[in-house]
């Protein structure tokens, strides 16, 4: 197990690196200079070299790199131009709401996820099992900023029953918090849940073939405990790598989310940074969200060894 | 009133068109403390049968039942899953064939066994006081003790642990005493030893005896093999497409079998002793599909015996009338039947007791058509040894490290003849087919050398000299689905040795395909079918044609029959041995059926834990084997023509089969079998053993042999 932790964090620095250099180049390549975005349009052609240069930005791109990648492994991820100050801080600031809304759409879809799982794969013939390919077909493919607007319309603007955007700490308000985050964890949850109830009926239709079901039934259990006791905690343990590697696009999904709902978590401050060309902001969100996907795999791998105790004993 | 009354009870399979009867009028009893034995090959319905009375199948499979099944009063056929629920592990319990797969993997063996006991609170509650914990306390107790009476070593220990950290003899141990954790009145065993060495099972049986004896409760033991019913069993019950076709006391059946399928199949049970005398015996077809309609009886197209009336009418089981031929008389056998409970469904009841124990005369085997003994060594393998890497990974980057991993196969020596039928026996584990893989050159041998003919095999390089190689040694395996292309036509596989290692192209290729179909005795039209439209005999017959198509010199058979019924069994050796006799075929014939390889092999090789340890033709092995670990094996082997006694109580003397630790001894000093060997002395645990000759033609890697 220790061995396992080790090669991650080793890959988590491979990655890093990766994630980063792709980014700082990328960003580069992009037109535009963030010291105009900065000085505003009415800027004289030399305040805007001036600060071009006090940034560094005029020296030669990989010269830029070298110092940039320097900074980096002495933890300094450089000064965010938008928040006037080193970006760490402004990231560890946002992150409250993105782990919401990502731990939360995960909690509450695998919630709603096994009982539906186990439902459509115990009685094949079901009403339900026959539903649930097009159903969850339709949670995969609808688009999730669509849905967000519709619900928003509905809710939001027709009904007046929950906030149209905007966050509130829970720490100030427990009640209006979760009001404010009803409307975006639905929309995060009609996506991921749809992925789990699909891998997971996949996985427990197998594992219900599972000759250790006959034996359970053998020695007088019930049909409820042979799935939830026998098959299910079997059939979660595809599902923990699906759920594990599917993160990256929980995340994804969390910042078109939050631009929506203006929501102030890392989504909203990836898009600000963009629109103000706020280099080193951008670069610090990424590696985060690199650094989180990352964890969370491990997670995933560790709860896998846990759960599974053939993978334990190699 | 008998415990288990089962009458008219048929299962059928409701499927789109008309049901389809898997089962069909089932009628039989089970008296307290009786073992009854089910017997029959695959597709016979057995299995169907026992999953229905369990009421389990309908789980996994569209079946209903009909008419009566009756558990001490309790209507099996009516009751609902709830109250069958309540039936299960109390009354009647069961356990299976492939412990491994049978138990949950995730969770620890005691909590497995406790979960039984919580299903029927009631059970324990009594004894146990009425507080939720001592019920607990007294669950982990008895489950504690029953692994304890399965013969666990360490029983404590073993209730934390997960199936895959035991062996499978283990696992099935663990299956019992799930199945006895409520003391069920009826036990129902379903193939449960299949899957084990013959010493294992030989344990296995012996406790599933010992258990139902000390309990008086009763046993249904479903089986394929003769020779196991043979051993245990009260009653045995013999089943044929889904019918029953004969029951009888177990001595009655062997002996004097009525109905022509029952002494068919005792008579495919190869004896031992009769080595290389004549073809085994078979069963021309084979068992008709259950949707498939036959207005008579349905052994009548494979029986030897049928008239008008068997292909008309179908004939109900009846009492059997006792008119045996004169030859019968011996021993007054025939007056001690008392017709009422001999039933068999035949309108032409066999008349003739089955022949005794053969005894083979030396002259007889002298005139064998065998090669002479001393021809000249064709396949000659000098101390190979194979190690396998500790991991995948060290393995695949070619470790040459020379301890550590496990090493398979240990300096093997011995020279095969040209046209020799050499046999390989031994436990699993013991590097009988990692030797012969190595032979046909599909692994690297790790030192040693092995030639064929003139050829150097682990010397052997270049494309041409291998391909060379390819055409003279090949390998039929085991696992016919596995080892035919899924997507390629029977025509493709066969023909595809020849594309690949000759210039033959064309109409001749064509040509000489179905020329192969011909010689292994299948129909000319399956050269354009899947493997999937096959029998496992046919596909086997395919495997063996693409072995044969080059005109190879030496045929590794890897455990050839071993998942074929016992009427195929005898179709598929004696194709083998027909082509040695044709072809001048040399054969490495690998195999765990001690009956079937005494009685067509030449010579036998018995490895033990990666060594050979005894070398000696087929009829001295039986009559006097050199070394103690083939006695054990000859002793396990079940054998219907000459089944093992048992005592009043169940028990012989016990055998103790190879488990994770015997597995486990340092091979390096002493000899690799002092842990099991009722000869061993202090010699034993210090000086290994050199495989030597004993006796001319035997030879045998022991200090203190039986000869």
């Amino acid at each position: 197990m220790a061995g396992l932790v080790l090669r991650r964090i080793r890959d988590l620095v491979i990655v890093l690196f990766l994630v980063g250099t792709a980014m700082f180049f990328i960003i580069h390549l992009i037109p535009g200079n963030p010291a105009i975005a900065l000085l505003g349009p009415y800027a004289t052609q030399e305040q805007i070299a001036d600060l071009t240069a006090s940034m560094g930005l005029d020296q030669p791109l990989l010269t830029q790199y070298v110092t940039w990648l320097g900074n980096l492994v002495r933890g300094d991820m450089g000064e965010s131009i938008a928040f006037s100050g080193p970006v760490l801080p402004v990231i560890f600031d946002h992150i409250m709401p993105t782990i919401l809304l990502a731990l939360g759409s995960t909690v509450i879809s695998a919630a709603i996820a096994v009982p539906l799982a186990i439902h459509a794969a115990a009685k094949p013939r079901s009403l339900w099992a026959r539903l649930v390919t097009p159903v969850t077909a339709f949670g995969l493919a609808m688009p999730s900023f669509w849905l967000a607007l519709v619900l928003v319309l509905v809710f939001g603007v027709i009904f007046r029953i929950l906030p149209t955007s905007g966050y509130v700490d829970f720490g100030t308000d427990p009640g209006q918090a979760v009001k404010y985050l009803v409307l975006p964890i639905v929309v995060l949850v009609s996506h991921q849940a749809a992925l789990f109830v699909a891998t997971l009926r996949e996985s427990m239709s197998g594992e219900l073939l599972g000759l250790y079901l006959r034996s359970a039934r053998a020695k007088g259990v019930k049909e409820r405990g042979v799935l939830y006791r026998h098959a299910l905690p079997n059939a979660l343990l595809p599902a923990i790598t699906v759920i594990g590697s599917s993160f990256g696009n929980v995340l994804g999904g969390v910042i078109v989310i939050e631009t929506v709902f203006s929501i102030p978590g890392w989504g909203q401050l990836l898009y600000n940074g963009i629109t103000s060309r706020d280099y080193q902001l951008i670069i610090g969100v990424t590696l985060m969200i690199a650094v989180v996907y990352v964890l969370v795999n491990l997670i995933a791998d560790l709860l896998y060894l846990v759960a599974d105790p053939r993978v334990r004993v190699r | 009133m008998s415990l288990l009354d089962v009458r008219d009870f048929t299962v059928d399979l409701d499927g789109e068109e008309a049901p389809v009867s898997l089962v069909r009028e089932l009628t039989f009893s089970v008296e307290r403390g009786e073992f009854l034995c089910i017997v029959g090959e695959s597709g016979s319905g057995k299995t169907v049968a026992a999953l229905s009375v369990m009421r389990l199948l309908e789980y996994t499979a569209p079946t209903s039942q009909t008419g009566q099944a009756l558990l001490d009063g309790d209507d099996l056929v009516a009751a609902d899953q709830e109250q069958m629920a309540g039936l299960r592990g109390r009354k009647i319990a069961m356990i299976f064939q492939e412990a491994m797969e049978a138990l949950n993997p995730t969770k620890v063996i005691g909590a497995q066994l406790i979960e039984a006991v919580r299903q029927h609170p009631g059970e324990l509650a009594a004894s146990a006081g009425s507080s939720r914990r001592d019920v607990a306390e007294a669950a982990r107790a008895k489950a504690v003790d029953l692994l304890r009476q399965v013969g666990i070593p360490d029983p404590a220990g073993c209730m934390g642990k997960y199936p895959h950290q035991l062996s499978g003899g283990m696992q099935q141990r663990v299956m019992i005493a799930m199945a006895l954790m409520c003391d069920p009145e009826l036990l129902i065993a379903d193939e449960p030893t299949t899957a084990l060495d013959v010493t294992i099972q030989a344990e296995i049986l012996t406790l599933l005896v010992r258990l139902q004896r000390e309990r008086g409760m009763a046993c249904i033991l479903i089986t394929h093999d003769m020779g196991v019913a043979a051993e245990i069993a009260d009653r045995v019950a013999v089943m044929y497409s889904g019918r029953l076709v004969e029951i009888g006391a177990v001595g009655e059946i062997l002996t004097i079998p009525r109905h022509p399928y029952t002494r068919a199949l005792l008579e495919c049970v190869p004896r031992v002793g009769l080595v290389g005398q004549k073809e085994l015996q078979t069963i021309p077809g084979s068992v008709p599909h259950p949707a498939m309609q036959l207005p008579g009886c349905r052994f009548a197209p494979r029986c030897h015996n049928s008239s008008e009336r068997c292909t008309a009418i179908e004939p109900p089981l009846a009492p059997v009338p006792v008119q045996l031929g004169t030859g019968a008389g011996a021993g007054g056998m025939a007056t001690a039947l008392r017709t009422s409970d001999r039933l068999a469904a035949c309108w032409h009841p066999e008349t003739e007791p089955l022949p005794g124990e053969v005894e083979v005369s030396r002259q007889m085997s002298d005139d064998l058509a065998g090669p002479p003994r001393q021809a000249e060594p064709y396949l000659v393998l000098g101390g190979v040894s194979k190690r396998y890497a500790a991991s995948a990974r060290s393995e695949s980057l070619g470790s040459t490290r020379t301890s550590g991993g496990v090493l398979a196969v240990d300096s093997a020596t011995v020279s095969i003849a040209k046209g020799e039928f050499f046999g390989l026996v031994g436990e699993s584990g013991s590097g009988k087919s990692t030797l012969g893989r190595l032979i046909a050159k599909l692994e690297a041998p790790t030192a040693g050398s092995i030639s064929v003919g003139d050829v150097s095999v682990e010397q052997l390089k270049g494309r041409k000299r291998i391909r060379d190689f390819r055409r003279d040694v090949q390998i039929v395996f085991q696992d016919t689905t596995g080892s035919l292309d899924p997507r390629q036509t029977v025509g493709r596989s066969v023909s595809e040795p020849l594309r690949s290692l000759t210039d033959v192209r064309g109409e001749a290729l064509e040509a000489r395909a179905r020329e192969l179909l011909q010689t292994v005795g299948l129909p000319l039209d399956y050269f354009s079918k899947m493997p999937s439209e096959l029998s496992g005999g046919q596909r086997q017959r395919v495997a063996i044609a693409r072995a044969i198509a080059c005109n190879p010199q030496l045929v590794v058979a890897d455990e050839p029959t071993s998942a074929l019924d016992v009427s195929v069994q005898g179709q598929i050796v004696n194709v083998l041995r027909r082509l040695q006799r044709e072809l001048g075929l040399t054969y490495v014939f690998i195999t765990h059926n001690l009956s079937l390889v005494l009685s067509v092999a030449d010579r036998i090789g018995v490895m033990y834990l990666g060594a050979l340890v005894e070398i000696a033709d087929a009829e001295t092995l039986v009559r006097a084997p050199a070394h103690p670990y083939t006695q054990v094996l000859l002793r396990a082997n079940p054998d219907p023509h000459n089944p093992r006694r048992r005592s009043a109580d169940g028990a012989e003397t016990p055998m103790l089969g190879l488990d994770s630790e015997t597995a486990l001894v340092d091979r390096t000093v002493g000899c690799r079998f002092r842990d099991r060997c009722p000869r061993r002395q202090e010699r034993c645990d210090v000086e290994v053993p050199e495989l030597t000759e004993k006796r001319p033609g035997q030879s045998a890697a022991c200090h203190f042999p039986l000869v």
